[in-house]
């Protein structure tokens, strides 16, 4: 083998290395984390789909994930749009603020949202999280829907626009149909850019725990394998939605070019 | 498909974009049923021209008119012009049938109609039986005969091209110019055409406005443009030419040119033409012409292309030789 394909090698074995710890351990049936397990079960998993807690904190997630991701991917897009018709200048201008969420550090970000928040008495609210995390996946969406964007011919638009159709209908029949395929890959990384996020809500969120807050504050107490049953689970789950969403990146790209 | 057209004019159109103008008080009347050019090179103004015309951008100053009434103000889909753009602009999702439908659809054209509608439009421009391709799957040629379509389902009395062969290789280009041609004589449409191309524009407009640095330099049927053009720009734009210094008979200090088509220059020229004397420079035989240049006395040198002829031998690289043409072939210009 040479020298180049062993480095590959060792790259790859060391960023799945905790999936390949975690998987096994979620199977055990100890009672306390260890690596190799020494008895194996579905223990953890029943606990971690049988605890009310555990549930309400998975559900709590996917509700803000589902509302930021609709929230980023319908202002990402329109500011997409919007950015493709005014100037040089302001266009650079904003789309530096709308990716700066992706370059501030989360923990910044965080403090900033939760002292905003403490002004307008709206801290602890699933509905200032929800925005927060909305926030923090626009740049992927401006980033995503605007590749695609920046394939389809600008002359598209003004056809259907000579066409007849107003300006919100050429929108919707001449723009919006080749670049849909990103938008879902864009929503897509918006939900798990928000399920995954833990700093902003720990800040933000006191009683009502998201399910990284949660994971966050079991670790804190005692170790047991039910992280690493949801930790396997949700690889899963993040896995197969991830390369969806690649999938449809990709197909858009080629498909506009090829036009 | 009924004829039916308009005309259009635009009057002191000027469009400024900040200190500079990309159309400068642009005036030209096109009558119904015409076949109007705007040719220049680029950055002459004749694709703001044309957007202005089409509504895509505002005019900073003076109006434009399609069928006498002011359209300045009102969007592209309310101005009812069909407009075919220079790479097609197919809707890549909707199927041949669909994207010439569009245009009708969103006129709401009963759907008993749409069908017949769009069949005869694919009709018009020789296409048929791939109606439910998508634009991907088909060739230039074809995506180029869809967008003409389209332009046209709607019977709009104007239709606007805008570079519209040049995406496409020579061959295609030529015999979808024949078909240009064809369709504008048989539907009668106002047709506005914009092009770099030169001998598209010859070959194919009633008239063509030549434009230069967003001003217009010269309005006229082709033939006219050719033989009389108005500037040493035209002169040099459109063919090739001869330019050389000359001095205004009226009032010498002015300074003015001459310009001279190369096959206007003829070998053996008779005692009222006017001569010109000098050394063969170089010298290619084309088959029909042999084209060269002849250094003159005074440092010019002049292009020719003489009809091969065997009565006259052509002179060889090296030699003198002098070459006229009737003092009526010299266009003067002073600009």
């Amino acid at each position: 083998m040479r020298l180049s394909s062993i480095l590959f090698a060792l790259g790859v074995l060391l960023l799945f290395f905790p999936i390949l710890i975690v998987v096994p351990m979620s199977f055990s049936a100890d009672r306390f984390l260890g690596f190799p397990p020494r008895s194996w079960g579905l223990t953890w998993y029943r606990a971690y789909f049988g605890d009310p807690v555990w549930m309400a904190a998975t559900f709590r997630s996917l509700r803000i994930a589902l509302f930021a991701s609709l929230i980023a991917t319908i202002a990402g897009t329109l500011g997409i749009v919007g950015l493709g018709r005014i100037g040089p200048r302001w266009r650079a201008g904003l789309t530096g603020l709308f990716i700066a969420p992706a370059i501030v550090p989360n923990v910044i970000i965080a403090l900033g949202v939760f002292i905003l928040a403490l002004s307008f008495g709206a801290t602890d609210s699933i509905v200032t999280l929800t925005f927060a995390h909305a926030a923090l996946a626009l740049p992927f969406v401006v980033m995503i829907v605007g590749a695609a964007y920046r394939q389809v011919d600008s002359n598209l638009e003004r056809a259907a626009r000579v066409c007849g159709a107003g300006p919100v209908r050429a929108f919707l029949t001449a723009t919006l149909p080749p670049i849909l395929p990103a938008v879902v890959a864009a929503a897509i990384f918006a939900f798990f850019i928000s399920f995954d996020e833990l700093v902003v809500a720990l800040f933000l969120m006191g009683g009502a725990e998201t399910l990284p807050v949660r994971i966050w504050n079991d670790l804190r107490f005692e170790i047991n394998p039910t992280i690493a049953a949801i930790s396997t689970f949700f690889v899963f789950v993040t896995t197969a939605a991830m390369a969806l969403a690649e999938l449809l990146r990709m197909r858009t790209i080629r498909k506009l070019r090829d036009i | 498909m009924p004829t039916h057209n308009a005309p259009l004019s635009f009057q002191a159109v000027t469009k400024r974009y900040g200190s500079t103008s990309a159309l400068e008080s642009f005036s030209l009347d096109v009558a119904a049923g015409e076949f109007v050019t705007l040719l220049g090179p680029s950055g002459s103004g004749k694709t703001t021209a044309l957007n202005i015309l089409a509504g895509f951008t505002e005019a900073s100053e003076g109006e434009v008119y399609i069928g006498g009434r002011p359209v300045g103000a009102l969007p592209p889909e309310r101005r009812n012009v069909g407009m075919v753009f220079q790479n097609f602009a197919l809707f890549p999702h909707m199927s041949v049938f669909d994207n010439v439908a569009f245009p009708l659809r969103m006129r709401k054209v009963p759907r008993r109609e749409i069908g017949a509608k769009v069949g005869k439009a694919l009709e018009t421009v020789h296409l048929t039986g791939l109606t439910d391709r998508k634009p991907g799957a088909l060739s230039g040629g074809q995506r180029q005969r869809v967008a003409l379509a389209r332009a046209i389902v709607a019977s709009p009395p104007v239709l606007l091209m805008d570079e519209c062969l040049s995406a496409l290789d020579l061959k295609l280009r030529e015999e979808l110019r024949d078909e240009i041609r064809r369709i504008h004589a048989t539907l009668g449409t106002t047709v506005v055409f914009v092009t770099h191309d030169q001998s598209e524009a010859l070959s194919m407009s009633d008239r063509v406005a030549v434009l230069n640095e967003g001003r217009l330099c010269q309005v006229d049927r082709p033939d006219s443009i050719y033989d009389r053009p108005a500037s040493r720009f035209v002169a040099d734009f459109i063919g090739r030419t001869n330019i050389l210094p000359a001095k205004a008979v009226t009032d010498s200090a002015k300074e003015a040119w001459a310009s001279i088509r190369p096959e206007r220059l003829r070998p053996e020229p008779g005692p009222d033409d006017i001569h010109f004397e000098g050394v063969v420079e170089e010298r290619a035989f084309l088959g029909a012409t042999i084209e060269g240049r002849l250094r003159l006395g005074g440092g010019q040198s002049l292009r020719f292309a003489l009809p091969r002829s065997a009565s006259v031998p052509c002179p060889e690289v090296g030699q003198t030789a002098v070459l006229g043409c009737p003092p009526g072939d010299i266009v003067m210009l002073d600009e």
